[in-house]
């Protein structure tokens, strides 16, 4: 067992956020975080991450307490730095997390994440130069570019149009095949969830518990008009929509 | 452009309106005064224009030096809540106090020096150009989103890194504007304080000086257009800085 999240309960004053929250992930899993706006699934990425203490129950790995250090988050607005380049934006997290490396090295695996995420001739660009998606996949570099244990995503493809969406979900596979890192992904979308992950854990509306953890067993790359994948949506969608009708 | 040289039109035209009711010289003896002034010394003081403008040029930024290198720090420190907490009350009860109404208060404290009048008046110029570059910097500062910061800490930045890789490049474009709005009221304070605490040259001496000799109009104007050009090309062109930063926020004038 990798990553174990146990019993995590959250309340802001009197608002009940978190009530009991509950399920495991393998290494290098790629699961999604399925749930209605506002039932929490920020609250229990940023808990994940460190950046929100728990009220109750713990985020485990290997046994052992999650620690920041461990993971590394893909914000859902891009939150590149508008003062660096695209290739400075990924030098960043190294800047902060891998200190005793020197500068050259840290541009050698800046630039690296960026030939990988086909950003390559796109280094010195600033991100207002660069298209919605680009910049998503520069954030994605920052975050993969620490070699986490663990990588937090926080609706990064929600802001993109369709077409962009689904091209990003194509590379972000890509580049999860090649470095497998385990993944907890949080999306609005049943249809990107059902496409991406190995496992999706459907959330109930605030105060939010696990529906069900439902295991998606479909080759990659997924056809998404295939009776399976119809057959996996319209049972999640059927999980979301009847908590959301006995509120 | 078009717009500039409307606007150029009518100012001249106003002028010479002014100049049949007698109330200004004619705009072209003005000019004539002025570019004769700019190359030529004027003998009351022995001085051409552009001295005097060096003059009071190097007194602002010997203030202006003296304000920003505490006002850039002191601004950008103001992000910890706790400096700004004690710093914030006292600031807002002296930011008030006119520029000028520190003279007597300076001359008292630079009595010993051996050029009171003129370190009185890179005071002054320090204190009028401190308060306006501060309050700007450390309300920009403070204005740092949140979001950046919960960035950087995600990937475990310590309080100085916040403060060096984060609050300040994102402070940039508004210390440069603290800079331009800073030199803008020291160079006002400049002037004013050359006319009260005299010291034989500066363009506020000089305009001063053409009007106790005998009220000597196309001197004197001709002495505050280049006091207008002065402070509009400082303003212009730290402006044009500003609007180099794609991330800065929208800042007024
Ligand atoms: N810092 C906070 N203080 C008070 N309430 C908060 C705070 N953060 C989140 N909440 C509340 O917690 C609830 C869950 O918020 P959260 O952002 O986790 O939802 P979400 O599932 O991510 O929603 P969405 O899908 O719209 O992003 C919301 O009702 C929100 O108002
Ligand atoms: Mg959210």
């Amino acid at each position: 067992m990798a990553l174990e999240i146990r019993n995590v309960k959250k309340s802001f004053g009197n608002l009940k956020v978190l009530d009991g929250v509950s399920f495991e992930v393998e290494k290098g899993e790629f699961a999604c975080i399925v749930g209605e706006s506002g039932c929490g699934k920020t609250t229990l990425l940023k808990i994940v991450a460190g950046l929100v203490k728990a009220d109750e129950g713990e985020v485990l790995y290997d046994g052992k307490e999650l620690k920041t250090e461990d993971i590394a988050f893909v914000f859902q607005d891009d939150r590149l730095l508008p003062w660096r380049t695209a290739l400075e934006n990924v030098m960043f997290s190294l800047e902060m997390r891998m200190r005793e490396l020197d500068k050259k090295r840290r541009e050698e695996i800046a630039r690296s994440f960026l030939e990988l995420a086909g950003l390559k001739g796109f280094e010195d660009y600033y991100p207002h130069q660069l298209s919605g998606g680009m910049r998503q996949r520069v954030g994605i570099c920052r975050a993969l570019a620490v070699n986490p244990k663990v990588l937090l995503m926080d609706e990064p493809f929600a802001s993109l149009d369709a077409q962009t969406r689904n091209r990003m979900q194509l590379e972000l596979l890509k580049i999860w095949e090649k470095r497998r890192k385990t993944i907890l992904f949080v999306t609005h979308s049943v249809d990107e969830a059902v496409f991406l992950a190995d496992k999706v854990v459907i959330l109930s509306p605030r105060p939010a518990k696990v529906l069900k953890v439902l295991e998606i067993n479909l080759e990659r790359p997924r056809d998404r008009t295939s009776p399976e994948f119809v057959g996996y949506r319209r049972e999640i969608m059927n999980l979301l929509q009847g908590t959301s009708l006995s509120i | 452009m078009k717009q500039k040289i409307y606007s150029a039109l009518l100012f001249v035209f106003l002028w010479y309106l002014l100049y049949f009711l007698n109330v200004l010289p004619a705009f072209h003896v003005v000019v004539v005064t002025f570019l004769m002034l700019v190359v030529k010394a004027e003998p009351v003081l022995g001085k051409t224009l552009l001295q005097h403008a060096a003059s009071s040029l190097l007194r602002v930024l010997a203030g202006a030096i003296v304000a920003f290198s505490i006002s850039i720090p002191l601004g950008i420190l103001m992000w910890f809540s706790r400096i700004y907490n004690l710093l914030h009350p006292a600031i807002e009860v002296l930011r008030p106090i006119p520029p000028l109404a520190w003279i007597p208060l300076s001359y008292i404290l630079f009595a010993s020096f051996p050029n009171p009048t003129v370190f009185a008046q890179i005071f002054i110029v320090a204190v009028g150009a401190f308060f306006p570059s501060f309050v700007t910097i450390s309300d920009y500062v403070r204005g740092v989103p949140q979001e950046f910061i919960e960035l950087a800490k995600v990937f475990g930045a310590k309080s100085f890194d916040l403060l060096t890789k984060i609050v300040l490049p994102y402070s940039l474009p508004g210390i440069i504007t603290g800079v331009r709005v800073g030199l803008g009221v020291g160079w006002m304070s400049i002037i004013a304080a050359e006319m009260i605490a005299t010291s034989g040259s500066g363009l506020g001496y000089f305009i001063l000086v053409m009007y106790e000799v005998g009220g000597r109009m196309p001197e004197i104007i001709a002495g505050m257009a280049m006091i207008g050009l002065i402070g509009y090309s400082m303003n212009t062109l730290l402006f044009k800085l500003e609007e180099r930063f794609p991330w800065r926020l929208k800042s007024g004038t």
